[in-house]
């Protein structure tokens, strides 16, 4: 088992699970309910990303600016159209979550009908790993987790140094309250879907980077995703971060491990080499997901 | 001249109304308490004055101005404060930031004057500044309840319950410090309240509600000595 490799893979496969689950906790630790459609929102500015990279020729970097201010607009306008409502109405979250679920399958098959089914690739020469501390990474992975750790930062120092940071964490602990300082919620709530939105576009391309870019792919990182956010604690945002890692670790340790030479205790008896395969990769997520909600429902962090 | 003037105010949730015409006037620099039992309608009352109900009709009037109509973060920029029930704090902010919110609209260098204000006012503050709302104590949550809320220097300040769920001895520091806002400050006070004694007892004026509609109005000491109210409201 290579450790080194096990650890490299992991930390990127976080880098990419840990800006979605960010978005999807803080939509959630605001607004009060599970927004299926995060995943589809980030890969409509995936294949955004795919039009003006590979479309219009822009450099990689902009075009995912681009895309993520542009998706994150979407998110502001699907909220106004939509949720904004709701929440005048005082609707249970449990419609809202619902409406989410209608939201994602639109998304998904509007890419579907203007992108197609068939899998893309953005225009990223093939490149050669480089081997640091004996751990092969290309340096597109190197950029996703420099990428990741600058958002990550930044959004940390946005919560705790800014105004406007104050301002979200004091709405989410307690919007009446928020509302006799003059603080406007629905601004605020605004932004929050930009931001969320945003992160989850930087987070899906990066996904899309390393494997292939298709409508379905925002379904398949959903359960990912989720299991991150609540294995470190719904609606905080740090918990999103170390739940990402946590996942991550599990995926690869659990993908790396050899189970026959564990059943047999050492080799003791003959049972051969017992792996996992690759395509079970979604199922650990789906297991760890199941065991977090039966044992500890309020994750690792707890709320805040 | 009033500073606020309820004028037949209807008001509920939903389809449920609970206040069924209720007046009320408030003058410049006066400390009045409102009492009722249970389901008279004073916390809501509370919350259509400040803008998170709106009358269904009725008028509010705050300097002449009609302010019915207007969302809470509006009516404290005209000089409005409220501090909820039980919920005046932000749990998960520092004391400091808790403050801070509470200046939210005002240019950061008034809220640091404001800030140093709060803290020489309830100097336990200063000592936590950096700690989170959650660590506090139920009275020192009320003071930072009451801190934040006069970072905008309000001239109409609302406590639904000051005293809820608080020691005696708790409770008789936050009324001290009401006391002492309305004398230092000159702010005018409307108090919600179970513990109508204590709170009439620092009250220029008290309202009777019952069941959504004014019982009867008079000076404090007026209600405090009246045998009936006495006998019905303030536990003989």
């Amino acid at each position: 088992m290579d450790i080194a490799q096990i650890l490299a893979n992991a930390l990127v496969r976080a880098a990419e699970l840990g800006l979605l689950a960010v978005g999807l906790t803080m939509v959630f630790d605001i607004l009060k309910f599970t927004n299926f459609a995060h995943a589809d929102y980030a890969i409509l500015g995936a294949f955004l990303v795919y039009t003006f990279n590979c479309g219009a020729g822009l450099n990689l970097f902009l075009s995912v600016f681009l895309a993520a201010v542009a998706a994150g607009l979407i998110a502001v306008a699907i909220d106004k159209a939509i949720f904004k409502g709701f929440r005048k109405k005082g609707t249970k979250s449990v419609t809202a979550m619902i409406t989410s679920l209608g939201i994602a399958i639109a998304l998904r098959n509007i890419v579907r009908m203007i992108w197609t089914s068939e899998s893309r690739t953005y225009a990223i020469p093939i490149q050669r790993p480089l081997r640091i501390l004996g751990a092969r990474i290309t340096p597109v992975q190197i950029g996703i987790l420099i990428t990741s750790l600058v958002a990550m930062i930044g959004f940390h120092l946005l919560l705790q140094r800014t105004k406007f940071g104050k301002a979200l964490r004091a709405i989410s602990d307690n919007r009446v309250l928020a509302s006799a300082c003059a603080i406007d919620s629905e601004k605020m709530i605004q932004w929050m879907w930009f931001l969320a939105t945003a992160f989850g576009v930087v987070g899906g391309t990066m996904i899309a980077m390393e494997h292939l870019l298709y409508p379905r792919l925002g379904f398949d990182i959903l359960i990912p995703i989720f299991c991150a956010a609540i294995l470190g604690g719904i609606g905080n945002p740090y918990g999103a971060m170390l739940g990402a890692l946590v996942l991550a670790l599990a995926e690869n340790v659990i993908l790396a491990l050899d189970f026959g030479h564990i059943l047999s205790f050492g080799g003791l008896f003959e049972l051969g080499s017992i792996q996992i395969k690759t395509g079970y990769k979604p199922a650990i997520s789906f297991v760890i997901l199941v065991i977090v909600l039966l044992l500890r429902p309020t994750g690792i962090l707890g709320r805040k | 001249m009033p500073l606020l003037e309820v004028n037949g105010v209807f008001s509920g949730y939903g389809d449920t109304e609970v206040l069924h015409g209720v007046s009320m006037y408030a003058d410049v620099h006066e400390t009045i308490t409102i009492i009722g039992p249970n389901g008279a309608g004073k916390s809501t009352l509370l919350k259509t004055i400040m803008g998170y109900l709106i009358p269904s009709s009725g008028t509010i009037i705050l300097q002449e101005e009609d302010v019915s109509g207007l969302a809470p973060d509006k009516k404290v920029k005209r000089g409005m404060a409220y501090v909820p029930q039980l919920e005046g704090i932000f749990p998960s902010l520092t004391i400091q930031e808790n403050l801070e919110m509470g200046g939210y609209y005002i240019d950061s260098k008034h809220v640091r004057e404001q800030i140093e204000n709060a803290y020489s006012m309830f100097p336990v503050l200063r000592e936590k500044r950096n700690k989170r709302g959650h660590t506090l104590s139920g009275g020192q949550r009320q003071m930072l309840a009451m801190g934040r809320a006069l970072m905008t220097e309000p001239r109409l300040i609302l406590l639904d319950e000051p005293s809820a769920g608080l020691a005696p001895s708790a409770a008789d520091a936050v009324f001290h410090q009401i006391k002492g806002m309305h004398e230092s400050r000159g702010t005018t006070i409307i108090i919600v309240e179970q513990d109508a004694q204590r709170s009439l007892s620092i009250s220029d004026k008290g309202y009777v509600l019952a069941t959504g509609q004014n019982e009867f109005d008079g000076a404090a000491d007026q209600i405090l000595s009246n045998e009936q109210i006495r006998k019905a409201y303030l536990g003989g």
